[in-house]
Parts: C-alpha cells; structure tokens; sequence
C-alpha cells in the first residue's frame, strides 16, 4: 500500500511544473491587461491650461471619482479669481468705482494675503496688481494673439499712480459680522491673481483627492505640479521644458512624497517685437516685461500656492537677487536658467540638468 | 488518444485534472482579455461647451466640433487622431500632429478643445510609452 502511494506521487510529479508554469502565465498576463494597471491619467482644459491628474493605486471609480473632485474645485477657484469673467469676484472688484467696500470670502483673502507676503518678501518683484498692465500687454486673455507694444504713456500713467502710494492700494476693512471687506485702491491696483490663484487652486485641489481616498497622485497644470505619495513605491518622474526648445526636457526630477513645484520662464506667453520677446512676465517697477535676463525659474516648496508666486518673484529679481531670495526662505528649493547660458540649483533642488539640453 | 498521452493522464489524480483545467482558462481567459483590448482604445473630445464625445480609435471619422474661435475638426484615421484649427493665433494643436497612443493629449487651448486617447474603461495609461509622469512648462 505504502509502496503503492509513493509510486502514484512519484509518477504525479510532472503535473506540478506543467501547473505552476500555466498559473504563472495566468498572472502574467492578467497583469499585463492594461485594465490592472495602476495608474490613471485624464487631461482636460481649466483655468486656460491643460490640467493633467495622474492617480496611482486607485480603482477606476476611486480615480474617476477624484478626478472629477479635482475638476470641480478648479472651476470653483475660476469662478471667483478670474478677472476675465463677468460673474467672477475679482472681476467686480476691479470694475468697481475706486474705494468700493466689497465683503469678500476667506478664499479670496488667503490668495490676496499670500501675494502680498510674497510682494513684500521680494520687495514687490511679484504684485497681485498688475491687472491692468497685463491687459494693456493683451496678455489677458491667455494669449496675445498681435504683437503689439502699449503705447509708452499708458504704461508711464500707470507707474505715476502706483508711485503716487507707499501702500499697496488694497485695505482690508473687517465687517460687522466678522468677515472682510476689500477696499479696492483704483485701476494701477487691479487684481489679477493668474500668477498665484492656479497654486491655490492645485492646493485645494490635491486636498480634495486625499480626501477623496487617493493618497499618490500628480497633478500638472502648465507651469504648476503638485505631487503626493508615490507610484506603488516608485518616484514620480517629472520634466522640466527646456526654455527654447520646447520639445526638449532640460532637466528631470523624481520625486516622493508631498511637494509643490511652479516653473515661470517668458517661453509659454509672448510675442516678438521690436526685436524683443516680448513676454507675459511683467516687472512691476518698469510696467514691461521682465528683462532680468533669466528664461526659466523653478521652484520647489509645500505648497503650491507659494511656489507659483516665488517663481514668479524670482524670475523678476533675476540670477542674484533671486539666488539670494530662494537662500533666504527655509523650505525653498529654486532652479534658475539665464539667456547667457548660466545656470544655478540651489543644493536642496530635487532634480538634475539633463546631458545636452 | 495516443497511449502515452492515456498513461500520463491515469497517473494523475482526478481533481489535479480539475485543478489544470481551472489554469488553462485562465491562461485563455487573460489571453482574450489582453488580446481584446488591444482594440479599444477610445477617443474623447471636449468641446469648448465642455461636453464629452466619445469615439473609438478604430473606426474613422471627421467631426467638426465647436470651438471658442470657430470650428474646430477632430479627424480619426487609421487608429491615430488629429486636431485641425481653424483660428487658433499659433495653430499649436494643429502642430503637434497626430497622436495614436494611450495617455497622449493635443488640445487647442484658446479654442478650448481638448483631444485625449484613453484606453479601455476609465483611461489607463501604459508608463512605459511616456518617459515622465509629468511634463512642467
């Protein structure tokens, strides 16, 4: 009987590698079917860029239901802080007879406070202000689709009135029922909060996948990115376009965990004249666009919010003054391309310049 | 059946033959899956209304879609798509050309339209067609 049993086991043997070798090319290929993979990306259009959401680990409806989180509280920010939008808050404010009180929402007072410390951080190289310039430079609206220079006295009347304050033209009035009122200080103070509201708008709108259970995902809208968690263990790989080519990616980070990461250089919005490019960047002490001589800043930090408006600073302050900034601020990392080739990373900068770019 | 096929199978205990059954629909079942996924990929539109339109990769089309400036035609043809701007001021998305791959993207931005791949379902992307997560611009 005994003998019998080891004879039967002996002959089954064969049957176990013929077993485990088909089990393993079932899960092979179950894991190779692009329904298991996991990660998802969706692309759409908001806040007059491509806002892409990757999402790692989440099932498809976890990640269709973050998306559609994230897509919901870009449009909310939109709604308030474009100044393009006739409903939009800041669009009211800055049609407002000057003096206006208007009570605002906390939302608004967050973003306008938070440009205001950066503007007093950088000894005003970044102003939420510059409304009025940034349509006069026909860059309003996304795109200035004419190359057309203002005509110099528009700019020169602008500077006249901002030199006229020691202020910025802005006060906060508190309300009776302890909320805030703005009190709007005329056209060389309209808002126009495109270099910072889109941070924000990224902040929220990776609290809200988090919230919504998805704790690794990646969002890029244009120059803005904030990260969190990782892909299954994996950094998440991100490049940095080159400033004149923009097929080439200059240099590359890969990253885990929580960080933000805003990138400003004069390539994305401009036209060319007068021999110039002329681009989106405008300086607030000259009314023109920046000619710092920087072409591309990066900053790295927490929060979106912050590193949208740092890099905006610092590509106005330029190479020295903008090392200088970015060395200053704890927990700010930069990453700074000059048009005479220079280029400088502070050591903190995750991310490395990439061979021939 | 060829006898040594008959003497191999009565060495093995009936419920290991279920057992190997079990596995070869797997291994057959994955097979269909994955094979049959290859084809449906799927086009989706956004219009500058915002609304969604949905069209698989695999079958041709030219659509004239509503775009901020004008209209804007969205050709599919041979498993690739394409986005002909009418009056966009840089003609970018026209530029980028066609694409034909999960997970890729070319938009109009002031026309406000916006043309990705997807694959099956909620748009899974394949990591190793793309180098970077993420590209900063």
């Amino acid at each position: 009987m005994k003998g019998g049993l080891v004879m039967r086991d002996l002959h089954f043997k064969p049957i176990v590698p013929l077993l485990l070798l088909l089990a393993f090319l079932g899960f092979w290929l179950l894991w190779k079917n692009p329904s298991h993979q996991e990660l998802h990306a969706t692309t759409r259009l908001a806040m007059g860029t491509l806002v892409s959401v990757s999402t790692w680990g989440a099932t498809e409806a976890e990640d269709e239901n973050g998306v559609n989180w994230v897509f919901s509280r870009i449009k909310e920010v939109e709604s308030w802080a474009s100044k393009q939008i006739p409903s939009s808050l800041v669009y009211k404010i800055n049609h407002s007879p000057k003096g206006t009180l208007l009570e605002v929402p906390e939302e608004l007072v967050t973003v306008v406070h938070t440009g205001l410390e950066i503007r007093n951080l950088s000894g005003g190289a970044f102003d939420p202000g510059l409304g009025y310039l940034v349509d006069l430079w026909g860059f309003g609206n996304g795109v200035a689709e004419e190359g057309k220079i203002p005509e110099t006295q528009k700019i020169a009347a602008w500077l006249e009135e901002r030199n006229k304050h020691h202020d910025f033209g802005i006060q906060w009035v508190k309300t009776a029922n302890g909320g805030m009122a703005i009190q709007w200080g005329g056209f060389a103070y309209e808002l126009d909060l495109g270099g910072i509201a889109k941070g924000y708008a990224m902040d929220l709108a990776m609290e809200s996948l988090k919230l919504s259970g998805i704790p690794n995902a990646l969002i890029v809208a244009g120059g803005d990115m904030i990260i969190a968690g990782s892909k299954g263990g994996k950094p998440w790989r991100i490049g940095i376009q080159h400033p004149r080519d923009h097929n080439k990616v200059m240099a590359f980070a890969e990253i885990t965990g929580d960080m933000a990461m805003s990138t400003s250089g004069d390539y994305e919005r401009f036209f060319m004249a007068n021999g110039e490019r002329q681009h989106h960047i405008l300086d607030p002490k000259t009314g023109k666009p920046s000619r710092s001589g920087l072409i591309s800043v990066s900053i790295q930090t927490s929060t979106s919010i912050k590193a949208d408006a740092l890099s905006t600073a610092v590509f106005v302050l330029g190479m020295k003054e903008g090392k200088a900034l970015i060395e200053k601020l704890d927990g700010v990392e930069g990453m700074l391309v000059h048009e005479n080739g220079e280029r400088w990373k502070s050591p903190g900068f995750k991310g490395q310049w990439l061979e021939g770019s | 059946m060829r006898p040594g096929l008959e003497a191999w199978l009565q060495c093995i205990y009936v419920t290991d033959r279920w057992l190997a059954l079990i596995c070869a629909l797997l291994v057959i079942g994955a097979c269909i899956g994955t094979l049959g996924n290859s084809g449906e990929e799927i086009v989706v539109i956004h219009d500058a209304q915002a609304q969604e339109k949905l069209w698989p990769l695999n079958r041709n089309l030219l659509l004239s879609v509503e775009g901020k400036l004008g209209p804007v035609q969205v050709e599919v043809n041979d498993r690739r798509v394409r986005l002909l701007e009418y009056r966009s001021p840089r003609l970018v998305g026209t530029m980028t050309g066609w694409i034909n791959r999960t997970g890729q993207v070319t938009a109009c931005i002031p026309c406000g339209v916006v043309i990705q791949i997807k694959g099956r379902g909620a748009g899974t992307m394949t990591p190793s067609h793309e180098a970077y997560d993420g590209i900063i611009r």
